[in-house]
């Protein structure tokens, strides 16, 4: 259909919401989230005998919630199995960020000048040889402090770098 | 009933997990150390290779070198301790013109498999630690590759070649010449006599007294030297610089990063994509290439060169001479000993205190000059120009916008389009060309040639005027008004199409042939013409 | 004896698919639904706005469609476009709008647009969609700004494809008519 109201209906700019919407809406699930636990709350009231179960259950995970929360001491020059976990919790939640984060990183160096662009995604290239060059050796060394330490540097080097790019004004928008 | 023994069974199951896991969650780790002394020759080297470790090396004064190896390892079952123990080399042995310090652990695989792809680390090799201690005789050469360790060198007197990953390198109180190539660990460097080159990926840099040639290439972490007794040579991919008391000249390419500089002996180069510039006290010139952000140089001893895109250029206390290429940002100089020439497309100049000769060639906003000492020639385009207290003369052609000039005191030479002129104070000769707007003369010491097109003049205050100046005034269309003063006895000869005739001195009148006028008869000579009124006055 | 860890090894964690983000709100996790709204927010706000032209009807659009969403979402069978499934509660959203305001469309004065940076060809092409009788605004918004395909936007609207087809139509006849004016 090559109509030029098509290609200008096509041109039409993309209209993004308010940055305050979301709070609204997660307002909102959240009081539905607790809603649904209320009612949940309240079947178990109906069927006392789980009860017990559950109260088992919140003792174990407080346990294990105390266990993993408990600092982790990264000058120490072993880490325990305990610290391990905590470690690897963090760098799972840096992971998670990451992957968020890239995405959108993405989109901002198809936009930026091709010098910028080239010089970003050779840093991301070197921390990402850096990251698999980090995980290789907790691999064979796997509570070393001080492999886990600058395997955290950089991740959070990653993270920044990535947020850098996202808040990268886009010259000659304006 | 059933809920007691189903709360018992997931109470028993989750006391059995942690009891299971508490019995290896817990490291005792094992510590062992190695050691051994050996006889070294001054001027050797000592080699370290693949260590993984931490290193620390430190000088005294003997012939023998002593090391200490330190493995910590956690615990293991007694026959996997043993295997990997004895699999475990320290030596200290012969190599090239030195010694070399091996190491080894054995070569340790990471888990994978089932248990692996599940999460759990059934089969993974034991955690350890190595540290390695070396003292030596202060004049010996090191060669070190390391990863996953930090490396601390003090004392040395010979060459250090290091090349270290993932660990901080510290050097203190060495002396010799230095390769250092360091990827992700800060790099900090302290009281070192010879000459640094230094290769760093992601590392944090920090130099401090180093009294020899310094050579940089890095990538994107900060990079801050103090007191650098030798020239300073700086390549780095997007790092922000800040230097202080750099003796020699110093170089930089960047790209991106902001460099803030201060107090350098000698010249500084500057090439950058687009930093942010912060410059202080240079001795010799300074030569920067630069674009997009704001460059700040305050004090230089020698010339200062920028060649720069949309900056906002803010130079002041400069001894020698500047140039300036630039665009749409403003370019604001101050207190400048040498000449000045700036070539800058739509940006606003602003000139102060100028000791010597100003050339701008600029379009579309204004230039603004004040104090200065030489001559002043301005190329515009559509800029307003103020010219205040000029002591050589001036030259300036425009277009459209108003130029005004107070207190020349050499000759002014204007060629306008359509631009208002208002001279005040012009002690020289003054020769202006002009369309459609008007000429104003406040106070003229010399000889005033005008030629207009449908311009008014307006000329007042003319003063110390002799037989060998002239005043020659020629428009069309639009009115001449000229006072002269009263002691003067002028020769004047007029002429207009349309126009009435007013003149507090006598005047001839050439209708037809103005060549007719009397250039030899004493007093000055006054020539006017215009198709619109003309007014003489006399000024008591 | 052996170490044990009880963590997942980094190799294997991988950003969320779409499926496995639908998972997660499946399972409540408020910040799985913040990954949907990140990733979809500007799409149904643009359908919103150009539907209804007021930023507080498109914004309570917005929130209902997560409301609902959160509310439903667990009888999401993977059987159509997340997107579409998206839309299609967004679109309904509107209607109980519209319904309830009594209104179909404040479109010209009021117009709020996002971008201020539009041709002001654009703009009256904006102006001429807001126009359009709500169906036809639909068809054409769905297809000729967002890029849906006409068999989607059939399951989205819940009519005929040669309904759909027939919308898009009558719709670029009437804008022509209205950018000719």
């Amino acid at each position: 259909m090559n109509d030029p109201i098509f290609d200008k209906a096509k041109q039409l700019q993309p209209i993004v919401p308010d940055d305050a919407l979301w709070s609204k809406i997660e307002d909102d699930l959240i009081r539905e989230s607790q809603q649904k636990r209320k009612n949940i709350f309240q079947m178990a009231l109906a069927h006392k005998s789980w009860l017990s179960v559950a109260a088992v259950l919140i003792i174990s995970f407080s346990y294990l919630a105390i266990y993993f929360n408990s600092a982790v001491n990264l000058d120490a020059k072993l880490l325990s199995t305990r610290a391990i976990l905590k470690v690897e919790l963090t760098e799972k939640n840096y992971m998670e960020a990451i992957a968020l984060l890239e995405k959108r990183a993405e989109n901002q160096l198809g936009q930026i000048d091709n010098e910028l662009m080239f010089l970003y995604r050779d840093k991301l290239a070197m921390i990402d040889t850096q990251i698999n060059q980090c995980r290789e050796a907790i691999s064979k060394n796997p509570g070393n402090a001080h492999i886990r330490k600058y395997m955290l540097a950089a991740l959070q080097d990653k993270k920044h770098t990535l947020t850098e790019i996202i808040n990268l004004e886009i010259r000659g928008d304006s | 009933m059933k809920n007691i023994i189903i709360s018992t069974i997931i109470f028993l199951s989750a006391a059995m997990l942690f009891a299971r896991g508490n019995g290896k969650f817990k490291i005792d780790p094992e510590i062992i150390v190695y050691s051994d002394v050996v006889e070294v020759e001054d001027g050797g080297t000592i080699y370290l290779f693949d260590s993984e470790a931490d290193v620390f090396i430190s000088t005294k004064a003997t012939n023998k070198m002593s090391v200490k190896a330190t493995l910590e390892i956690e615990e293991l079952p007694k026959e996997e301790r043993l295997k990997f123990l004895k699999e475990t080399t320290f030596e200290i042995v012969p190599f090239k013109k030195g010694k070399k310090i091996i190491f080894k652990t054995p070569e340790q695989k990471g888990s994978s498999g089932f248990f692996s792809i599940l999460g759990l680390k059934l089969n993974s090799p034991p955690s350890l630690y190595k540290s390695v201690h070396i003292l030596l005789p202060e004049k010996q050469s090191i060669k070190i590759e390391n990863k996953y360790g930090d490396v601390v060198v003090k004392g040395v007197n010979g060459k250090i070649e290091i090349d270290n990953s993932s660990g901080k390198l510290t050097l203190k109180r060495n002396s010799g010449t230095a390769l250092l190539y360091n990827r992700y660990g800060d790099t900090e460097i302290k009281n070192f006599k010879g000459n640094l080159d230094l290769k760093s990926t992601s590392s944090n840099l920090d130099l401090t007294n180093i009294t020899g040639s310094v050579k940089i290439e890095a990538s994107y972490r900060p990079i801050r030297l103090d007191s650098i007794y030798g020239t300073v040579e700086i390549n780095t991919t997007s790092s922000a610089v800040s230097g202080k008391n750099i003796s020699g000249d110093f170089t930089i390419e960047n790209a991106y990063r902001q460099i803030e500089l201060e107090d350098i002996g000698g010249s500084l180069k500057i090439k950058s994509t687009s930093s942010e510039l912060k410059i202080r006290n240079v001795e010799k010139d300074v030569d920067i290439i630069c674009n997009y952000q704001p460059a700040r140089i305050d004090s230089v001893g020698g010339n200062l060169e920028i060649s720069g895109s949309s900056n906002e250029i803010y130079a002041r206390r400069i001894g020698g001479a500047v140039r300036v290429r630039n665009a749409y940002k403003p370019v604001i100089l101050s207190d400048i000993s040498g000449t000045i020439f700036i070539d800058s497309q739509s940006s606003e100049i602003e000139v102060t205190n100028s000791k010597q000769d100003v050339e701008i060639v600029s379009s579309y906003k204004p230039i603004w000059l004040k104090n200065v000492a030489g001559n002043v020639q301005i190329d515009g385009n559509s800029s307003k120009i103020l010219m205040e207290n000029i002591d050589g003369s001036v030259m300036v052609n425009n277009s459209y916008k108003e130029i005004t000039g107070i207190n020349i005191s050499g000759a002014a030479t204007i060629n306008g389009t359509s631009c208002a002129v208002l001279l005040t104070n012009t002690m020289g000769d003054i020769n202006i060309r002009n369309e459609y707007k008007s000429i104003i003369l406040k106070g003229t010491g010399g000889s005033i040639k005008v030629r207009g097109n449908s311009s008014s003049i307006e000329i007042s205050g003319v003063q110390n005027i002799s037989g060998l100046e002239k005043i020659d005034l020629y428009t069309t269309y639009k009115p001449v008004s000229l006072q002269l003063p009263g002691n003067i006895n002028p020769k004047i000869a007029v002429k207009t199409k349309y126009g009435k005739i007013k003149s507090a001195f006598p005047v001839y009148y050439l209708d037809e042939d103005i060549a007719g006028f009397d250039d030899n008869k004493d007093g000055v000579k006054v020539n006017i013409e215009t198709t619109n009124d003309i007014s003489i006055t006399k000024k008591n | 004896m052996a170490r044990v860890a009880i963590t997942q090894r980094q190799e294997n964690i991988k950003p969320y698919s779409e499926q496995e983000l639908i998972l997660q709100c499946q399972a409540g996790k408020v910040a799985a639904f913040k990954e949907v709204y990140n990733l979809h927010s500007t799409l149904l706000y643009s359908i919103a706005i150009r539907l209804l032209g007021k930023k507080e009807d498109a914004e309570d659009a917005l929130q209902n469609t997560f409301s609902k969403l959160f509310k439903n979402i667990g009888q999401f069978r993977f059987q159509s476009k997340f997107s579409s499934y998206l839309v299609r509660i967004l679109i309904n959203g509107c209607y109980d709008i519209i319904e309830k305001r009594k209104y179909d469309f404040e479109p010209l004065e009021n117009f709020e647009l996002g971008q201020a940076n539009q041709t002001d060809l654009k703009l009256s092409l904006e102006k001429a969609i807001a126009c359009l009788p709500l169906k036809m605004r639909e068809c054409f918004i769905l297809f000729a700004v967002e890029g849906f395909k006409q068999s989607e936007i059939a399951e989205v609207l819940e009519i005929s494809e040669g309904t759909v087809k027939a919308h898009i139509f009558q719709a670029r006849l009437k804008l022509r008519e209205f950018l000719q004016e």
